[in-house]
């Protein structure tokens, strides 16, 4: 039995304006398990998942982190522990290499060491089809999607976050994403959290499905999407 | 060459004024509809530079240093609220901060100029302690302006990129260094092109006033080459500081981005 990994108890959110986003939410996430959020556009899986990083901060409640609460950790480490990944695959100038080592350069990430055989060993899994010094300028939507995830991966977080990671991938190379995280996590590599408004495909023996609606997070026996 | 100044009558520079209602009929004519503003623009040239000449008469006989420094304390104050008007951020408050790097910046490098360039005894000697002062705030407070307005369309234009990085580990400095950089140069561009382009272009006002007044150009050049550098100087000083603090300030201590 895997021990927990993040305890959320209780917690609600608002907007600065008052607007409530979440209340009373409580979930044990373990780990290495995959925890998938879904729900409509709108309903806050982006703004849910940015309160693990400390994007934003809970209005009320707590989340506890290695029993700890995350509160009391410091910004870098929490940053370098649980990496969020946004939907949208930013690339800075440069080759696909520069944008595989540039998070290397962060001071929180400085204990790291960026690895050129790791970067294409994933380049290979994800048949990108593209060398370390291709320009990323060129690569299209999918490739940068693929880029961004396998950026994070070679950080090697404890928690990913991850928003919406295969919007813009065909079913093949989403398949290949979902069998890949599907292994990472019962490898007990990482704890992923993975936000989603379309159908997915994961074994439901490593998979809790959520369903977010209405500021509320409830507990499901399976997940076929929410029409993609 | 030290010649006689002559003393404009007050009857010639109303005279002056010829060219404003030339340039209102202009207006009239081709319906520019500046004739309001014409109006009271001049209203106000004559009656601020009244006020200046007035104030700074009073200040240059008093001599007293708690008195000039009210003034240049009141002349930063004034650029501050002017900064504040041309930058139209709303969310984060900037004005504080950036009026206390201004008064920080400004005061060191009037002292320094005063006490160790020109070498005025005593330091806070008006005549010199006011303009040159004046000089300094007028073109600073131009490139921290720009400046502060860059960086915050920065943030704004580079927010994913930004949220990105401080995702991946930066720190809000990590994540905006070329942000920074970006903002502080485009605040020195005016003032280099200045450097460039000064004796050839234009002659400085303040070589023009020297020279006006009677005094030989070859020391009004010495005081204009300290002026063209000192004014470089003191817009990278003050707003590199200014920038400093707004950068703190458009972050939560828990590296959010406040925009």
């Amino acid at each position: 039995m895997s021990s927990s990994l993040l305890k959320i108890q209780n917690i609600s959110f608002s907007y600065p304006d008052g607007k409530p986003v979440f209340e009373r939410i409580d979930l044990d996430i373990k780990e290495g398990t995959l925890s998938i959020i879904s729900g409509e556009s709108g309903t806050g899986k982006s703004t849910f998942l940015k309160l693990f990083n400390r994007f934003h901060d809970l209005t009320n409640g707590k989340i506890l982190f290695h029993e700890r609460e995350l509160r009391e950790y410091q910004i870098s480490e929490i940053r370098r522990s649980i990496l969020y990944l946004p939907q949208l695959p930013h690339m800075i100038e440069g080759c696909v290499e520069d944008n595989l080592s540039f998070p290397f350069t962060f001071q929180a990430q400085k204990d790291k060491k960026y690895s050129p055989v790791k970067a294409r060993e994933w380049l290979d899994y994800f048949q990108l089809g593209v060398s370390l010094s291709h320009e990323a300028s060129k690569l299209s939507v999918g490739q940068r999607q693929r880029i961004a995830l396998i950026r994070a991966l070679l950080l090697e977080p404890e928690v990913l976050l991850l928003d919406e990671p295969c919007s813009a991938l065909d079913s093949r190379n989403r398949r290949l994403i979902e069998q890949k995280i599907e292994s990472l996590v019962k490898s007990g590599a990482v704890t992923v959290i993975m936000a989603t408004h379309g159908a997915v495909n994961f074994s439901e023996s490593v998979c809790a499905f959520f369903q977010l609606e209405d500021g509320q997070l409830k507990a499901m026996q399976s997940h076929s999407g929410q029409g993609a | 060459m030290q010649s006689e100044i002559i003393n404009i009558s007050w009857l010639n520079v109303t005279i002056t004024t010829l060219l404003i209602i030339a340039t209102g009929l202009c207006s009239l004519y081709l319906k520019l509809k500046l004739e309001k503003d014409l109006l009271i623009g001049t209203i106000r040239t004559f009656l601020q530079l009244l006020l200046l000449g007035y104030v700074l008469n009073a200040v240059f006989s008093l001599r007293n240093p708690l008195i000039v420094f009210l003034l240049f304390s009141f002349m930063i104050f004034f650029a501050a609220r002017i900064i504040s008007g041309r930058v139209s951020e709303k969310r984060i408050p900037y004005f504080a901060p950036v009026l206390a790097s201004m008064f920080l910046s400004y005061i060191v490098i009037n002292l320094f100029v005063m006490t160790v360039i020109i070498q005025v005894k005593p330091w806070y000697q008006p005549v010199y302690f006011i303009p040159i002062g004046g000089m300094i705030i007028g073109n600073s407070m131009n490139a921290i302006a720009i400046s502060i307005n860059t960086w915050f369309n920065g943030l704004r234009k580079e927010y994913d990129r930004i949220e990105l990085f401080l995702a991946l580990g930066a720190s809000p400095s990590e994540s905006t260094k070329e942000n920074f950089k970006g903002a502080v140069k485009s605040g020195m561009i005016p003032s280099i092109n200045a450097l460039m382009s000064v004796g050839i272009v234009s002659i400085p006002g303040m070589m023009t006033g020297q020279m006006l007044a009677g005094i030989d150009p070859l020391i009004a050049i010495k005081y204009q080459i300290v002026i063209m550098l000192l004014l470089v100087g003191s817009t990278a000083l003050s707003s590199i500081f200014a920038l400093h603090i707004v950068r703190k300030i458009s972050f939560t201590p828990n590296y959010q981005l406040k925009i």
